[in-house]
């Protein structure tokens, strides 16, 4: 049934929904962002310097993940952990299978990113704090780690806000974000482009929030 | 007094199926400066790089102020030390690349105190003092809060120095610490270091400044193709230059 109201009212009247739609897409890109940093950083750091058979399955996971389509890893896992829940009685929150997803195509990204950033500071850095006394665990906090982050600020922007743009794939697992919930008040109303453009808006706003924030960073920490 | 601070015996050292030592031996007393010289590939910095324990070497010993370090003998089966050790046994050495290899985040200050705080356990305040009192003897007290990139070749390789002084090793080992300057800041650098040897340190310098060598040093060693093909005074090795390769060697340069 549809409703002839004006765009704005009918906005007004489903702030609550929109409200929500943004949480929930806020909330699956902060998680994502967060954990595939912290996981991505560490599995870097591992494939960097570890033994070869230790990074083999790192290796792995990171080309698999980057290779697949990202929409791929989220039905997969979401298919996966539903399954698993299940055999013991428990039924899957959605949007946590979300942000696990999100999560891991994050990971593998981040992985990577930091990989390349540790492989392109110079090995006279390591024999450096080596040559001071420094032992291995203290020249990775010390030297490379910040060395690698001030390196991976722009890409890491950049895989930011591919993430923020990748919570709309899940509104395919069912997840209450603002895509989603954006199309079910498209279908109340007619209003459909000017529900795309606003919520074009907001993800825009959100992005360049983030690359701003960024832009900051790079100017604070650069050397 | 007149023991050797660095002793070594019959070292060997291959890069896989290369060769790079033949049986180096070279002793360094307390106090003196020693200065190594020879032709590219003859193995050098390998040297410096193997008493300062980048390099594993596969035969001979290190003994630095009487210790063996990098390798030590358990069931009669040669041994490297833990890594824990062998971070503790390069203390005895401070070691002044080639590459500077400053640590680009961190100011002058920070990378002349990094260590006293991290290895030596000093306080915050106390590592910045001792930090900035060398950075005065290098003459940078203009600039301590700078980052190696806002700094000079020369002034990024007196920081570098500061760096390995601080931590008041037995011993100083320079690799070429004038080769990556323009040629005007050469004197700066080599300044501070004639500055330190007069002040007593031990070094172990790695050079192609022939004119330097010759003043700084108690004793000159001409290394070629793995080997220490000649070792001597100043005197001896410059104007005496008793073997042809050395002859050879420093007629390619002029002076
Ligand atoms: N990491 C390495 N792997 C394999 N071979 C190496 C390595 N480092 C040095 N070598 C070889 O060991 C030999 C000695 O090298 P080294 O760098 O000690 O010479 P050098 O006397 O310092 O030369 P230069 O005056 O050019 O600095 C050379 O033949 C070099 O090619
Ligand atoms: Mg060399």
């Amino acid at each position: 049934m549809m409703v002839s109201i004006g765009f704005w009212e009918s906005l007004f009247a489903a702030k609550t929904a929109i409200f929500i739609g943004i949480t929930n897409s806020m909330l699956a890109a902060v998680c994502a962002i967060v954990i595939g940093s912290i996981c991505g950083v560490a599995m870097g750091f591992i494939m960097t310097y570890a033994r070869k058979y230790v990074v083999f399955p790192f290796r792995l996971f990171v080309d698999i993940v980057r290779g697949i389509p990202g929409l791929v890893v989220v039905f997969t896992i979401y298919y996966f952990l539903d399954v698993f829940l299940r055999s013991y009685g428990i039924k899957l929150p959605g949007l946590l299978a979300g942000i696990i997803a999100l999560s891991v195509t994050n990971t593998a990204q981040m992985a990577e990113l930091t990989r390349g950033a540790l492989q392109s500071i110079p090995r006279g850095q390591i024999e450096a704090g080596k040559a001071i006394g420094l032992r291995f665990g203290q020249i990775l906090y010390y030297i490379l780690l910040p060395q690698a982050l001030i390196q991976m600020l722009p890409p890491w922007v950049n895989t930011a806000t591919e993430t923020v743009k990748g919570t709309t794939l899940l509104m395919l697992i069912g997840i209450s974000e603002l895509l989603l919930v954006t199309q079910q008040l498209i279908a109340t109303n007619n209003h459909a482009l000017k529900y795309y453009c606003f919520i074009g808006l907001v993800y825009f706003v959100l992005n360049t929030i983030i690359e701003l924030a960024g832009k900051a960073a790079e100017k604070r920490l650069r050397f | 007094m007149d023991e050797n601070l660095l002793q070594i015996r019959g070292l060997e050292k291959w890069f896989g199926t290369l060769k790079v030592f033949e049986g180096v031996d070279l002793d360094v007393k307390a106090g003196e400066v020693v200065s190594i010289i020879g032709a590219s590939g003859s193995g050098k910095t390998t040297l410096l790089r193997c008493v300062n324990l980048l390099e594993t070497f596969q035969a001979g010993t290190i003994l630095l102020d009487g210790n063996p370090v990098g390798y030590h003998e358990a069931n009669s089966k040669r041994k490297r030390f833990s890594e824990r050790v062998i971070a503790r046994q390069r203390l005895l050495t401070g070691m002044v690349f080639q590459q500077f290899n400053l640590f680009p985040h961190m100011t002058a200050l920070c990378n002349v105190s990094l260590g006293l705080i991290k290895v030596k356990k000093l306080s915050k305040a106390e590592a910045e003092k001792e930090a900035s009192r060398w950075l005065e003897r290098v003459g940078l007290s203009d600039k301590i809060h700078s980052r190696p990139s806002q700094l000079s070749g020369g002034q990024q390789q007196r920081v570098a120095i500061a760096r390995a002084v601080a931590m008041n090793p037995k011993i100083l080992l320079f690799d070429e610490p004038t080769s990556a300057l323009d040629p005007e800041l050469v004197g700066e650098v080599l300044n501070v270091i004639k500055q330190l040897a007069a002040d007593g340190a031990t070094m172990v310098i790695v050079t192609h400044e022939m004119r330097f060598a010759y003043e700084v040093s108690d004793k000159v060693v001409f290394m070629d193709k793995g080997k220490i093909a000649s070792m001597g005074t100043p005197a001896e090795i410059f104007e005496e230059r008793k073997s042809d390769r050395l002859k050879e060697f420093l007629s390619t340069f002029n002076s």
